[in-house]
């Protein structure tokens, strides 16, 4: 389990505190969906989540601490994250390299590493860019590749911002079933942040930011069913639930 | 600005791949004062068309022009085009490069000549147009700002030039509903300007709203060219391009199916909403 206990963080220099006391949890094979106005805090959350910000706070990955040092390595290990922009996390030549960068250091044996990463680029159908520079990637096609190599490590959680945002409807199926997947196969709990509400629908949990602060964390449907509090804070519902609320019935 | 594609054709080369042709004879007329959408499946040459509206690549064979320039004229004035046509990229954050917001909104207007309290002012207005306030956030780094607001800002940094022509690469990827629909009110005060505005996106809700005439791009081919309505309602293109129906249409035609009389071409929430709001119970039965 994933357990943030009162997490704060300011980003250095800045006056306004970009998290406040915000407190959650994620069990494996769970999905919860995180919206927010933009700035709202969710890629600082995020961030913290596998300790790329140090908050204050306490928080814990399976039973590893997030402030001991000794266990960052099994956190992110076990914390496989896809970035708003995937760029901030290109590392490597090639789209192979790429794929190959994180189990690299796992001491997997070469034949299973090569067999893995195979399977990345095929599923994750990349295997026409294998020899491509991440650089000269589409936007589509570097989300596409962010999530292979997040594939090929078996994560126990995977946290994604905004992971579908660049894709045609085809390439955002596709990641929808691999993180379904995920979850059914592996049994692997699933942070999605996302500005679009039908994302969030068929969430376990849905969570929402403001300003720092975690104010909401429901079901979706309870979530989506405070309309005027969410469109103050610049969030809308999904069409269906909308339509439907008029229509008076559930189609 | 008036845009006539004839036989346009580009093709990257590259000493590392295969020749690989992302625009492949397209012939076209956008008429100007229009809000034009561009949707395609990933790779069907969406950015590779509108980078050369405004001058960044150059047609590989056929001709183009863009108001009175022609691209295929090797002598074309190329510096006359990008004064007046704005173009947003994907990743408009690469746009920036400023120590401060301000200084990033007033570059282009700077470099046209915009000088003194004009250029504060059309700095405050840009940014206000995309949700953003210029005392509250002018003398921030635009790199210490959060993904949505970096996309905001580098937006502005286009409008504060005032352009004839706009021209916007999935221009409402993660902002919040209440910035996208400022974007939303943005390209229609554009078009009543009579200006024409060009966008590309993958979500078909926000082609519903904006778009009145539609181009779908197919492997680099242009599929069908035409009128919202004509595009939405064409099942054998939609089905080709792997488009997804707007949620409204999708809505619908699930009324219809179960035997409510109510047109499809519904393209906003506040018309969904009307028609909803009017189905009686005759029409309900
Ligand atoms: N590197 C940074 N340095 C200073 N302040 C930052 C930095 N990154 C973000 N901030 C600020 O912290 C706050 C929270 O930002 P964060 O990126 O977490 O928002 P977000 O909810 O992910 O927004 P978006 O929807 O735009 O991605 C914002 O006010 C933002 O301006
Ligand atoms: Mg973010």
């Amino acid at each position: 389990m994933i357990d943030l206990q009162n997490i704060s963080y300011s980003y250095p220099g800045s006056r306004t505190a970009a998290l406040r006391g915000v407190s959650f949890q994620l069990a494996p094979g769970e999905k919860i969906a995180l919206m927010g106005a933009n700035g709202s805090g969710k890629t600082t959350l995020v961030r913290c989540i596998n300790r790329l910000l140090k908050p204050s706070g306490t928080g814990s990955v399976d039973g590893y601490a997030l402030d001991r040092e000794e266990d960052l390595w099994e956190i992110r290990r076990r914390v496989g994250m896809v970035f708003q922009n995937p760029d901030n996390q290109i590392v490597a030549t090639t789209v192979v390299r790429e794929i190959a960068f994180g189990l690299e250091n796992l001491g997997l044996g070469q034949a299973v590493m090569k067999e893995r990463v195979e399977s990345a680029l095929e599923k994750f159908h990349l295997q026409s860019l294998r020899e491509t520079s991440p650089h000269l990637l589409s936007g589509g096609e570097r989300q596409r590749l962010a999530c292979a190599s997040v594939w090929v490590m078996d994560p126990r959680y995977l946290i994604l911002d905004e992971p579908t945002s660049l894709l045609d409807p085809q390439g955002r199926e596709e990641i929808m079933v691999f993180i379904d997947q995920a979850r059914h196969e592996s049994n692997a709990g699933v942070l999605i942040v996302t500005q679009y509400p039908e994302e969030a629908l068929d969430a376990d949990r849905l969570l929402i930011m403001h300003a720092g602060r975690l104010i909401m964390d429901d079901l979706p449907a309870h979530v989506f069913s405070h309309e005027r509090k969410l469109k103050s804070m610049g969030l809308g519902l999904p069409v269906e639930v909308e339509l439907d609320r008029l229509l008076g019935s559930t189609m | 600005m008036k845009i006539v594609g004839e036989n346009l054709s580009y093709t990257y080369r590259s000493p590392y791949a295969p020749d690989h042709r992302a625009l492949d004879r397209l012939s076209f007329v956008v008429r100007p004062g229009r809000i034009l959408g561009i949707v395609g499946p990933s790779g069907s040459g969406k950015t590779t068309l509108i980078q050369h509206f405004n001058g960044l690549l150059r047609p590989g064979s056929g001709r183009l022009r863009v108001g009175p320039v022609d691209l295929t004229d090797p002598r074309a004035d190329i510096n006359w085009l990008r004064r007046r046509v704005g173009l947003v990229f994907q990743f408009p954050e690469f746009q920036l490069f400023e120590e401060t917001v301000y200084k990033d909104v007033i570059f282009g207007p700077r470099n046209l000549g915009v000088s003194g309290e004009d250029l504060e002012a059309r700095a405050a207005s840009a940014l206000e147009w995309v949700g953003l306030d210029l005392q509250k956030i002018g003398n921030h780094s635009p790199f210490h700002l959060s993904g949505g607001e970096k996309r905001r800002v580098a937006l502005a940094c286009i409008l504060a030039m005032q352009p004839q022509c706009l021209i916007l690469d999935e221009p409402t990827v993660g902002l919040d509903r209440y910035a996208a629909q400022r974007v939303e009110k943005l390209v229609f005060q554009y078009h009543r300007n009579g200006k024409t505005v060009i966008f590309i996106s993958h979500d078909m809700d926000l082609v519903a709203r904006l778009a009145q005439d539609i181009m779908v791009l197919h492997k680099g081919r242009l599929l069908q060219y035409g009128s919202r309505t004509d595009i939405f309602l064409d099942e054998t293109v939609m089905k080709k391009a792997s488009l997804r129906l707007p949620r409204t249409v999708q809505y619908m035609r699930k009324l219809r199916a179960r035997g409510y009389a109510v047109p499809l071409n519904i393209f906003t929430l506040e018309k969904a909403r009307r028609i909803v709001r009017g189905l009686n119970p005759v029409s309900r039965g």
